[in-house]
């Protein structure tokens, strides 16, 4: 059973720490550990007896533990005894201003921060640039009661992987760090990289479970290849492999009896256009010439369910939670606007919680059975099959008109502005807890049974 | 009546703003008239029907409005609205039975009415507390009591005592603590400096009549930096569009006047281009960095108000200010802001758009 005591400082020089009795193995410590920085240290039950973890303030300066109020976990390792977890947040792009230190996202950070105390943890948030390899500590942004705050401390337990985009991620100081933590320091690594749209569908696929919800989806090879879909599908959707936020979806549909071809976009004037053509290859030469289609995915389209003519699809949220098991952290339906390709809020799409979308009682439960179900399932199969540790998932999921589910896309750093919306405000918070709480997890776990997680 | 339906969309929206409304030379419909008119110009522009009622007017079979034609405001019979825009000026309307009875009414009739209430200060600071991450921007507050006079004063130069439910800057008590000494003002018009107290128990007894009359708050005073001596607040205005995601619409610097402590432009002071302002004391970077802050942080309020307060929310006036050190503070919040800080001029001004795309969102199924 975890355990968690709020901590207290004293004015002592002694090295002392006072544990509670009802502590597993108190008896034994004779170190105490935070983030990687291990001491020796005299430990004795607590004088009156308190449920509280009491330590001489020579102690808290040596280990680096800043002052912060609250309680935290506390693991123990023979006569070690572990407190916190200290959970660094990896990030790039820091500005030189105190009120906005990384920049636009300062704000994301300060309230995923803001959730320590209700997990137990001491979370911060730092940059490559901010690591004294030579001195073994880190200079962590801390979002604290008066703000933005740096502190220096000990090499975190774990890293949680918020690099903002794959480019940063590919720089040679960030790879190289990357593998020395996890390699030298043992530190775990969770939420690395950005999923590929294509190599999701092919880690999925390697598992039969899966196949049901992949609808089939192609890197673009031919023309021959959007025939046969065509043929087979009515429409299809053309979409670069690495987008983001619904740029550059082309929905191409066929009308079979006329021999015609549509193409559905936004233009670059955010204009919703379907425009008509009478062979596939002019419809490519004039709406793809820009682009490279060896960039470009190709997906079988799927008859969405609708809401008043509009088109619906589904964001799910999964999570690990404090026990390391995936949990569907939020659901939200986004509903297009009208005559776009996707749902995406900027095209004039509309996002809804599921009681706002379905009446009735009996449907909005078989629709949210069957999305988390689905959800957990494929979460599940991509941990099983991709690299690395991984926390959080978002996925774009839709139902077709006989109630069948289908993933468009699973992404590994899930954007959470939806979540803005005043119906999710709660699950803003749950997905901020759960993704540090995972963290504790793997604290423990690199902790009691290391060889769980560095296979 | 019920309101125009078809097959689930609202083809032309009716919409109503609900005021106190006066009508013995022809209708007034005091602070916000100008605005009224506006409204119409917006909305009937975009092909929907407004109209100004009154909670007197409003009845089972109907509504007893005025609406705009030929340049003038005529009362008629109308039909239930859509959506109502909530402007009550007065805190004890709201607070009637009848008024309980008519939201009871349009709950029924399925009309959405906005911005539900006036939101007392203490509601809006127990609002704040409950997100973690908006408390280095709060400042520290409590319901006041004598105790906690003492205490606080004790600690901090300086104190503000504001009724719960003031507005517009009256009736706030300044106190502040120099020496032995302490001192306190009041904002009423005009302001009044009370003679010095040498101890808290006689300050206390000194304000004793004003703070006995209505339940008020005691707040720590922020050190707010100053323009060639004049204290400076922002109004951060921010409505919900039609995707209900809140926006900021406009920001304006509130100088006051001289030697006075409330900025609140209905005492006297006058208003200032932000980014300009804050360059003057900070330099421009600097004002860059607090202005995008004050943004974010105005829309994390906002967003708070209108998960946790009761109905819909859909505008808020939010005020911040900015220390000595350059760090924001949360000072207010309002859910019937002024209308007056943007210049009207002959265009419709963007909060008086917002609000009607978010009348429309409202009316989308």
């Amino acid at each position: 059973m975890r355990k968690r005591y709020p901590i207290e400082i004293i004015h002592h020089s002694k090295q002392i720490v006072f544990i509670p009795d009802d502590l597993p193995n108190g008896k034994d410590i004779s170190k105490i550990a935070f983030g990687n920085k291990v001491i020796d240290v005299t430990c004795a039950p607590h004088p009156k007896g308190r449920k509280v973890i009491v330590l001489s303030d020579d102690v808290q300066k040596e280990l680096s533990m800043p002052n912060l109020s609250g309680s935290l976990h506390v693991f123990t390792d023979q006569q070690t005894l572990f407190i916190g977890p200290l959970i660094g947040i990896l990030t790039s792009g820091f500005t030189p201003y105190p009120l906005r230190p990384i920049g636009e996202r300062s704000m994301f950070f300060a309230k995923l921060l803001s959730v320590n105390k209700m997990v137990g943890a001491i979370p911060f948030v730092f940059g490559e640039e901010h690591i004294d390899w030579d001195t073994g500590l880190i200079r962590g942004y801390f979002f604290v009661d008066d703000g933005w705050n740096t502190m220096d401390v000990p090499f975190p337990n774990v890293v949680y992987d918020r690099l903002p985009n794959r480019r940063t991620e590919r720089k040679s100081e960030l790879l190289s760090l990357k593998s020395r933590m996890q390699t030298d320091y043992l530190i775990p690594w969770y939420n690395p990289g950005f999923f590929s749209k294509l190599d999701v569908f092919e880690r999925l696929q390697q598992d039969e479970r899966a196949a049901e919800y992949l609808p089939e989806t192609h890197q673009f090879s031919s023309f021959s290849v959007i025939e046969r879909m065509l043929s087979n599908y009515g429409n299809i959707y053309v979409k670069p492999a690495n987008g983001s936020l619904g740029l550059g979806i082309h929905q191409i549909l066929f009308d079979k009896h006329k021999g015609d071809y549509y193409c559905r976009y936004r233009d670059q004037d955010g204009i919703n256009k379907l425009t008509k053509f009478d062979s596939l290859e002019k419809l490519m030469r004039k709406i793809f010439h820009k682009r490279n289609l060896a960039h470009m995915i190709v997906q079988q389209g799927i008859s969405l369910l609708r809401s008043e003519k509009r088109l619906i699809d589904f964001r799910v949220h999964t999570n690990k939670d404090e026990y390391g098991q995936w949990q569907v952290a939020a659901i939200a339906a986004k509903i297009a606007g009208q005559g776009s390709v996707t749902t995406h809020v900027n095209n004039g799409g509309v996002v809804k919680s599921l009681d706002e979308l379905f009446e009735d009682k009996q449907e909005r439960d078989m629709y949210e059975k069957k999305l988390s179900d689905v959800s957990l399932l494929l979460s599940s199969i991509l941990e099983k099959n991709m690299e690395g540790i991984i926390g959080e998932i978002g996925f774009d999921l839709g139902i077709d008109k006989t109630g069948r589910v289908w993933l468009f896309e699973a992404n590994s750093k899930p954007g959470r502005s939806i979540f803005k919306h005043p119906k999710l405000k709660n699950f803003d918070l749950l997905t901020r807890k759960l993704s540090l709480s995972f963290g504790i997890f793997l604290a423990e776990k690199a902790i009691t049974a290391p060889e769980d997680i560095f296979k | 009546m019920t309101p125009a339906k078809t097959q689930g969309h609202y083809i032309n929206p009716v919409i109503a703003l609900l005021t106190e409304i006066k009508e013995d030379n022809g209708p007034d419909f005091g602070k916000v008239h100008s605005f009224c008119e506006e409204l119409h110009q917006g909305i009937s522009e975009l092909g929907g029907t407004f109209y100004v009622f009154s909670l007197k007017g409003f009845s089972d079979e109907g509504v007893e409005g005025f609406y705009y034609d030929d340049d003038e405001w005529k009362k008629g019979s109308l039909p239930f609205p859509n959506v109502i825009y909530n402007r009550v000026s007065s805190r004890r309307t709201e607070y009637s039975k009848g008024f309980k009875g008519f939201l009871n009414k349009l709950d029924s009739l399925g009309i959405k009415i906005f911005n539900h209430r006036f939101l007392s200060k203490w509601d809006i600071h127990e609002f704040l507390m409950k997100e973690e991450h908006l408390h280095p921007f709060i400042p520290e507050t409590h319901l006041y009591t004598e105790q906690l006079l003492a205490s606080m004063i004790a600690q901090h130069e300086e104190l503000y005592i504001k009724p719960v439910h003031g507005s517009q800057g009256r009736n706030i008590i300044q106190l502040s603590r120099e020496n032995s000494l302490f001192h306190a003002s009041l904002s009423s018009l005009p302001a009044k400096d009370l003679p010095a107290f040498s101890s808290i128990a006689e300050l206390t007894r000194a304000i004793s009549p004003i703070v006995k009359k209505q339940l008020c708050i005691i707040q720590k005073g922020i050190q707010l930096s100053e323009l060639n001596g004049r204290r400076m607040d922002f109004r951060v205005l921010c409505h919900k569009n039609a995707q209900h995601f809140w926006k900021v619409t406009s920001i304006v610097a509130r100088v006051s006047a001289e030697q006075y402590f409330v900025s609140n432009i209905a005492r006297g002071g006058e208003v200032m281009k932000p980014i300009q302002t804050l360059s003057l004391i900070f330099g421009k970077e600097q004002a860059r960095q607090q202005l995008a802050l004050m943004k974010e942080l105005a829309l994390e309020t906002a967003e708070a108000i209108g998960q946790h307060a009761e109905g819909l929310t859909a505008e808020l006036g939010i005020d911040i200010g900015i220390d000595i050190k350059g760090n924001l503070w949360l000072i207010e919040a309002n859910s019937k802001p002024s209308k007056n800080f943007e210049e009207r001029g002959t265009k419709i001004r963007p909060s008086t758009k917002a609000i009607i795309e978010h009348c429309y969102g409202l009316c989308q199924p």
